[in-house]
């Protein structure tokens, strides 16, 4: 009576932990990339993107269904990357670690360099970009989500993520001429 | 929108490559949701006035929760310029007890100190690593007799300040003082008992001590100075900050305990030694104050500590951090 009373417990936590387990393997690299993209630092993104996780499963009743579980994930990532953003600390000390991709082994080929030194510039170039503008490209081109999507997930019109791709397009392209060209294949 | 700008920026932004979802990462969160389920609000414990005293880090830092009241929208908001919003993912933090065995303890006085005002223990250390004062931090506490096990005061203390070679013993002393003091007696009248843990936290699966987070939320914490005389070698802050149930339980703050630390950076939690850290009861610390104990569903209300300490002490360029965790067990 006993077993089957505890086995019956570890299937609930089990099914209550399910969705979690599902949205991290679905979502999990468009949550840290986002958080990633606001705090410029891999730790903080880490601990942005548990705490989005854990909220948005904690919170998943009130969750309406209006938006798509991905868009409502990236909505609460974004909001929580503003709110470390605006503490004092972040503001002061938080820089890039350093420590966002795996290291380069020793034994990496001359291509597998040169393509990390790309994405390490490339970053430098995305990060440059003001928040308003850099928001809206990380979620368009890199995370390849619609007009639409990257208006709901950040609370703004659709037209106002036109404006701002427009103008983060034109901002992104001038960084990147100014790294010489580096990108271009 | 798509056009040969947009192709030649959707291949190269596809070159950022993506950023790792880490299965470490994973496995933590997975592990503070079975944390989550898993909690069960500890005995109601019931609140006793306080004696006289108050004690803080052995820093010499003291404070004391000198209110809540409701929130209200009306309410005028009084900021400063160093607002901060404390950032506080972890739901659970899993502690390993130190290597430490503390023994002897008791209420004593040390030179200079009126009698039997200081705690003092014996600690030796039992590993076969030095361990210094960094090393670890302590929670003391205090229990009105030897019959209950539930604490009905407690504050973080720092490890010995030498470091211990290993087998070594040391005579550690702990002077709770502060403004009760003023109010005459300083003798010590109920039992202490004090441990250390490691300054490191562990996995929950592999800890000594869990301590689970609660439910409420904190939030716009706000940090202003408090007037104090010309002469005076100590100091105070007033922290004001929101708290939030958003479960569908009451919360009986008697269950709670509110963790505060001002970190010098953003990665310094309350275990560090450099951290200005304080551990309270959440409820009333005198007759005069009023609010409420239990915070219904949904409900929010506001809350106020005075935070005292040396005059030196750099609270404003410091990240104030405001938590409430489920009452631990730190007396056995």
């Amino acid at each position: 009576m006993q077993k089957a009373h505890q086995a019956s417990q570890g299937d609930s936590a089990k099914e209550q932990v399910a969705p979690l387990e599902e949205w991290m393997d679905r979502y999990g690299q468009d949550v840290i990339h986002l958080a990633y993209s606001y705090v410029h630092n891999f730790h903080k993104a880490e601990d942005i993107a548990q705490d989005v996780f854990l909220r948005a499963w904690k919170n998943y009743d009130s969750f309406q269904g209006q938006s798509s579980v991905k868009t409502w994930l990236l909505s609460i990532t974004a909001n929580r990357a503003k709110d470390v953003l605006r503490s004092w600390s972040v503001k002061h000390e938080m820089t890039d670690d350093g420590t966002m991709l795996q290291h380069v082994p020793d034994s990496s080929t001359e291509a597998q360099v040169e393509a990390r030194l790309q994405q390490d510039a490339l970053w430098t170039c995305v990060n440059q970009l003001p928040e308003k503008y850099r928001e809206v490209v990380v979620l368009y081109y890199a995370r390849s989500l619609s007009g639409s999507e990257v208006a709901e997930v950040l609370g703004i019109s659709e037209q106002a993520v036109r404006t701002r791709l427009h103008r983060g397009r034109q901002l992104l392209k001038e960084a990147l001429g100014e790294k010489g060209g580096v990108f271009h294949a | 929108m798509h056009d040969q700008d947009d192709k030649e920026l959707f291949e190269l932004m596809g070159k950022l490559g993506d950023v790792p979802f880490r299965n470490e990462l994973r496995d933590r969160v997975l592990e503070r949701a079975q944390v989550e389920m898993s909690t069960r609000v500890p005995p109601k414990s019931r609140r006793r006035k306080l004696i006289p005293m108050m004690s803080g880090v052995a820093a010499a830092c003291v404070a004391i929760v000198i209110g809540f009241v409701m929130y209200s929208s009306g309410r005028s908001q009084h900021t400063t310029a160093n607002i901060a919003q404390s950032v506080q993912s972890a739901s659970a933090f899993g502690l390993a007890n130190a290597p430490l065995q503390v023994s002897n303890v008791r209420i004593g006085s040390v030179k200079g100190d009126p009698a039997q005002s200081d705690v003092l223990a014996t600690v030796k250390n039992t590993s076969n690593k030095p361990v210094s004062e960094a090393d670890v931090f302590g929670v003391l506490s205090f229990t009105p007799n030897a019959n209950t096990s539930v604490e009905n005061w407690l504050t973080f203390v720092n490890g010995p300040s030498r470091t211990l070679q290993p087998g070594q013993s040391v005579l550690w002393s702990f002077h709770p003082s502060g403004p009760h003091a003023k109010a005459g007696s300083e003798v010590i009248s109920e039992i202490p008992h004090l441990k250390f843990y490691t300054s490191q936290f562990v996995p929950v699966a592999n800890a000594d001590a869990v301590w689970v987070k609660s439910g409420l939320q904190v939030t716009n914490i706000q940090v202003q100075p408090v007037a104090s005389p010309a002469k005076a070698t100590w100091q105070a802050v007033d922290i004001e900050t929101t708290i939030h149930n958003p479960s569908q339980q009451t919360i009986d703050l008697n269950n709670m305990r509110a963790v505060i630390w001002f970190a010098q950076n953003s990665s310094q939690t309350f275990l560090s030694d450099q951290s200005i850290r304080f551990l309270y009861h959440m409820a009333p610390e005198t007759t005069s104050q009023h609010w409420p104990v239990n915070v219904k569903p949904n409900q929010t209300i506001h809350v106020s500590f005075q935070v005292l300490s040396d005059k030196n002490s750099d609270f404003f360029s410091r990240t104030p951090h405001v938590m409430v965790i489920h009452a631990p067990n730190v007396t056995s």
